[in-house]
């Protein structure tokens, strides 16, 4: 029981880190958003050639961000499900397993009782 | 205090040992995990290698995190947290499991205080029949007579424990046809075959001398080699059998589950009832 409550803190803790991957994925497209904006009112302006160039850039740079951000997020994601379906699995053998011994050992002091008490008259 | 050597803490911690292979032994990437390999092969130089270049990287992924979180930070405040996704299946999955989590926490930390309290509770009942064994044989040894006798019986059944776990697993372990058996059905039925067989090879040794006295001595002896021999044999292996294991354990048998009951003649609470 106690082993349980250890592995949901650690689910937990994969369901914070899932978070916190997301937190990064949606940060790295509002960066990506904001510099494709900056880069877009540039363009087309005479003079600012070379400062479109630099936004273009920082455009690039920022997209590869948050394709990396999202592969991240999507893989986390996924790792989160397969584990979380693989505890769900495991709870059930376990529960099984519990509430056996359980039993057993409730059937096996009754067992005990039963045989005890006929020797005291 | 645990004692660290004792059979039942080596049995416990040799289970959940167990369990925890297993569980990593049907986990699909633990099992090809290179640092699991090397634990399992016992490799202290590999095991040892793999977890230095372990920490380093994962060192080096907490400090771009950290410098990933300043700059996120930085991005967040900039465009003012404007940008918003749209919930997809897995971020709907992903709120179910925490909800799930939520409630099978709540329900699992009430299920372990309860559990701990039945468990503290039985340790209580325990105590305090040990407690009231002790002091019923004071009072045993303090009456004497019929009284104490009795008193003093009542314990000892009470302690006859390794006996009445014996019955347990005996009755646990075979079917109920067995229940009737007070040791193993096994060495029962080495005792039941051997003692038939002496039974039928004994009388028979005795008809072949007392029929043939005539014949030449050497036939005589031959007769008893084949048949008394035998049966004289199995007669001890028998009897070995039938009380070896008894002997062995260390609670004096006979103890089968209803003859346990005391007849009423030699019952010392019979006299004090009356």
């Amino acid at each position: 029981m106690e082993e349980y409550s250890r592995m949901i803190s650690s689910i937990k803790s994969a369901v914070q880190q899932r978070a916190q991957k997301k937190a990064a994925y949606i940060n790295a497209l509002a960066d990506f958003d904001a510099r494709q904006n900056a880069y877009r009112k540039l363009v087309g302006v005479p003079g600012k050639e070379t400062e479109a160039k630099k936004r273009e850039e920082a455009v690039e740079r920022s997209r590869e961000i948050y394709s990396n951000a999202k592969a991240e997020h999507e893989k986390t994601t996924e790792r989160l499900l397969i584990e979380f379906e693989s505890f769900k699995a495991q709870r059930t053998v376990d529960m099984k397993e519990i509430m056996v011994d359980f039993v057993s050992l409730q059937v096996s002091r009754c067992l005990f009782s039963c045989l005890l008490l006929p020797s005291i008259d | 205090m645990v004692a660290r050597f004792s059979s039942e803490f080596v049995e416990a911690r040799r289970r959940a040992l167990e369990r925890f292979l297993r569980r990593i032994a049907s986990h699909a990437e633990f099992i090809e995990s290179e640092i699991v390999v090397a634990f399992l092969e016992n490799d202290p130089a590999t095991l040892h290698k793999l977890k230095e270049s372990r920490i380093a990287a994962r060192s080096k992924a907490s400090s771009s995190s950290k410098m990933s979180w300043f700059e996120s930070t930085i991005t967040q405040a900039i465009n003012g947290g404007k940008t918003e996704v749209e919930k997809s299946a897995a971020d709907e999955k992903v709120e179910e499991i925490n909800q799930y989590l939520t409630q099978l926490e709540k329900q699992m930390s009430s299920t372990i205080k309860h559990s701990e309290h039945l468990v503290k509770r039985s340790r209580d009942i325990s105590q305090a029949m040990f407690e009231l064994g002790q002091s019923m044989t004071y009072l045993g040894q303090n009456e004497g007579d019929g009284l104490g006798t009795g008193l003093t019986q009542v314990i000892g059944k009470r302690n006859k424990t390794k006996q009445t776990k014996w019955e347990i697993y005996f009755i646990s372990e075979n079917s109920s046809i067995f229940v009737f058996l007070e040791f193993p059905y096994l060495f029962k039925a080495i005792f039941n075959f051997s003692f038939f067989v002496f039974v039928c090879l004994f009388p028979l040794s005795f008809v072949l001398f007392l029929c043939f006295p005539l014949l030449p001595r050497l036939l005589s002896c031959f007769f008893f080699s084949v048949f008394l021999f035998p049966s004289l044999s199995l007669l001890s292996l028998s009897l070995f059998v039938r009380w070896a294991p008894p002997l062995i354990l260390s609670p004096p048998w006979p103890p089968l589950t209803p003859r346990l009951k005391p007849s009423n003649s030699s019952n010392p609470w019979k006299n004090i009832r009356e």
